[in-house]
């Protein structure tokens, strides 16, 4: 049973695991360095997929008590049975739509909140709602954490052609007809949090180095998003976009071009920081 | 610009090429700034020993504020600057005199052409902002030029700037324009206008010029409120020259006249919002040249 769920969410398992990998790397820890560690009590990660964040920080911090939210109940399976071999007591999963319901907490009941990469997920329209329920739940000097990733520049053309091609799907089912060109919404973020009532809203922007020899993570980190997106491509189809043909030729030189000894590239982590004052004023 | 561009579309395009050149080499000081605060201070990558050189060359050196930076951190090292153009030089021999800069000093040199400098002179080759001054399409042949002039073991770096993502539509759609423009004009290194595309495609090209220990390195640069004015101004530097190629944007049919004018001040006071938000990148590649 595990293991057929496993080989169905394992693109997108591993490339949540890698995501963590880098994340933590480039982060050097689990959470901003700008953030006090020692106020922290109760955590919440509101979209925890396969948990690799959750695991890592309920192992890091045993005096944190920290929660994992996610919609799938399978994935949330594949969360626990993670977590299982190191005995840990202060880490709960619970199954929750955040895009769809109220998180099922009192106001103020956590200090510090992680959304990583949660763009797939949560669709631009939903985002200021759902940060006025993030903020709903974190205590008055409470943080929030919003982490994302976007491509940077390439020195491959098809891979280039094939972001332009994956932003315009995002626009679709964002139902935006204005030209876009990014996967997430990190542009917006600083808005919305400010919107929300949030303050200390900070940002900074990691590169990460794709291509070059000493560096195998970056490479690892596209091939796992292209081996996963058998679900993108279908939609990219889906959507007349580009000739299926001409998508194949596209996915078959990405794939070429970026392995090429000579190949450059960079990838965009975006990582913001917010707290909630101890007056929540929201304007709208 | 009361010239028509149909009567020699020629001599018009190298007209467009050289205001854009021109506009940003005005940008140069404003740049290094944002490219030292990219790189933490740092002004090449760590590994190359600069305090062990003799010579070093900034190729480009715009008003020579690498340069005399350098000179300041490095007064015994020899340090030339070399540029085309005269303003420029004439703002960095300025400052040069100004201060105790004996070993730095500047030339004007075609850089189009084969550089004025004997085989092997050099330790360290730095150019930055080469689009700058220089069409794409020369590039494989300059870098060889460059090689040429470094010594057995000396070192090339080359570093450029790619602005990534703004939060203003407004400027989004004046740069995505700009970007489409220089593709006309054989400015850019990326046909499908996403991006200029010089900056990715330095560390293929030192690769293709035959460098050894080829790595690049990459440093964000904030356009958002983080870093304050340096960003704005960067920005705003960027709205004025899509200004100033205003008749090459209409004639390409990016936009019409008076859409262009009102996206125009839309953009000026979007970037200058509170809120506004945005990266960029600046990629340096590096090399040293082989045989000892």
């Amino acid at each position: 049973m595990l293991t057929n769920i496993h080989s169905m969410l394992l693109p997108e398992i591993s490339r949540r695991q890698i995501q963590q990998r880098c994340f933590s790397q480039i982060l050097s820890g689990l959470i901003p360095e700008i953030v006090p560690t020692a106020n922290i009590r109760d955590v919440l990660e509101p979209v925890c997929g396969p948990g690799a964040w959750v695991i890592e920080a309920a192992r890091a911090y045993p005096q944190w008590q920290v929660t994992g939210l996610d919609a799938d109940p399978d994935m949330l399976r594949v969360a626990a049975e993670n977590s299982y071999g190191f005995g840990l007591d202060n880490l709960l999963f619970q199954r929750c739509d955040i895009r769809k319901t109220a998180l099922p907490y009192a106001s103020e009941s956590f200090d510090f909140l992680q959304m990583q990469n949660v763009n797939a997920y949560i669709r631009a329209g939903a985002w200021p709602r759902v940060m006025r329920e993030l903020l709903r739940v974190l205590r008055p000097g409470g943080w929030l954490h919003l982490v994302d990733m976007e491509l940077g520049p390439v020195s491959s053309p098809a891979l280039t052609r094939l972001a332009v091609l994956a932003a315009q799907v995002v626009a679709k089912m964002n139902h935006e007809n204005k030209v876009r060109r990014t996967f997430s919404s990190a542009l917006q973020y600083h808005r919305w949090l400010v919107e929300a009532g949030c303050q200390d809203v900070k940002q900074k922007v990691y590169p990460i180095k794709l291509g070059g020899f000493e560096d195998g993570d970056g490479i690892a980190l596209i091939l796992a998003r292209l081996a996963e997106d058998s679900k993108a491509v279908a939609l990219l189809r889906s959507m007349n976009l580009i000739d299926g043909c001409e998508l194949d030729i596209l996915l078959k030189d990405v794939r070429h071009e970026i392995q090429e000894i000579d190949f450059c590239g960079s990838l965009m982590l975006i990582s913001i920081t917010a707290t909630r004052p101890r007056l929540l004023q929201v304007s709208r | 610009m009361s010239q028509d561009p149909e009567s020699d579309p020629e001599k018009q395009e190298v007209l467009y090429q050289t205001q854009i050149q021109k506009a940003e080499t005005q940008m140069n000081g404003l740049l290094h700034q944002i490219f030292l605060q990219a790189q933490g201070g740092q002004m090449y990558p760590a590994k190359i020993p600069v305090n062990r050189m003799q010579r070093v060359i900034d190729l480009g050196c715009g008003d020579g504020e690498w340069v005399l930076e350098l000179s300041r951190r490095f007064p015994q090292v020899q340090i030339f600057g070399v540029d085309y153009d005269d303003d420029a030089l004439y703002r960095a021999n300025v400052r040069r005199n100004a201060g105790n800069f004996r070993m730095a000093g500047f030339r004007k040199l075609d850089l189009s052409e084969e550089l004025q400098v004997l085989d092997g002179y050099l330790d360290f080759v730095h150019l930055r902002r080469c689009g700058r001054f220089m069409l794409p399409e020369r590039l494989p042949a300059f870098l060889q030029e460059c090689v040429r002039i470094l010594r057995p073991g000396g070192w090339l770096v080359t570093s450029e700037v790619e602005i990534c993502e703004v939060s203003s539509p407004a400027f989004t759609r004046i740069y995505a324009a700009l970007l489409k423009a220089r593709v006309a004009l054989k400015m850019s290194l990326d046909q499908s206008g996403v991006t200029v595309g010089i900056a990715a495609q330095l560390y293929p090209l030192l690769i293709q010029a035959h460098l050894e220990n080829v790595t690049y390195e990459l440093h964000t640069i904030d356009l958002g409120y983080m870093w304050g004015n340096y960003a704005q101004s960067f920005l705003l530097e960027i709205i004025s020259l899509a200004a100033l190629l205003k008749p090459l944007l209409v004639e390409l049919g990016l936009f019409d006249a008076e859409g262009f004018d009102e996206l125009h001040s839309q953009a000026e006071k979007e970037v200058q919002a509170d809120d506004r938000c945005g990266w960029g990148l600046v990629v340096t590649a590096y090399g040293q040249k082989g045989g000892k």
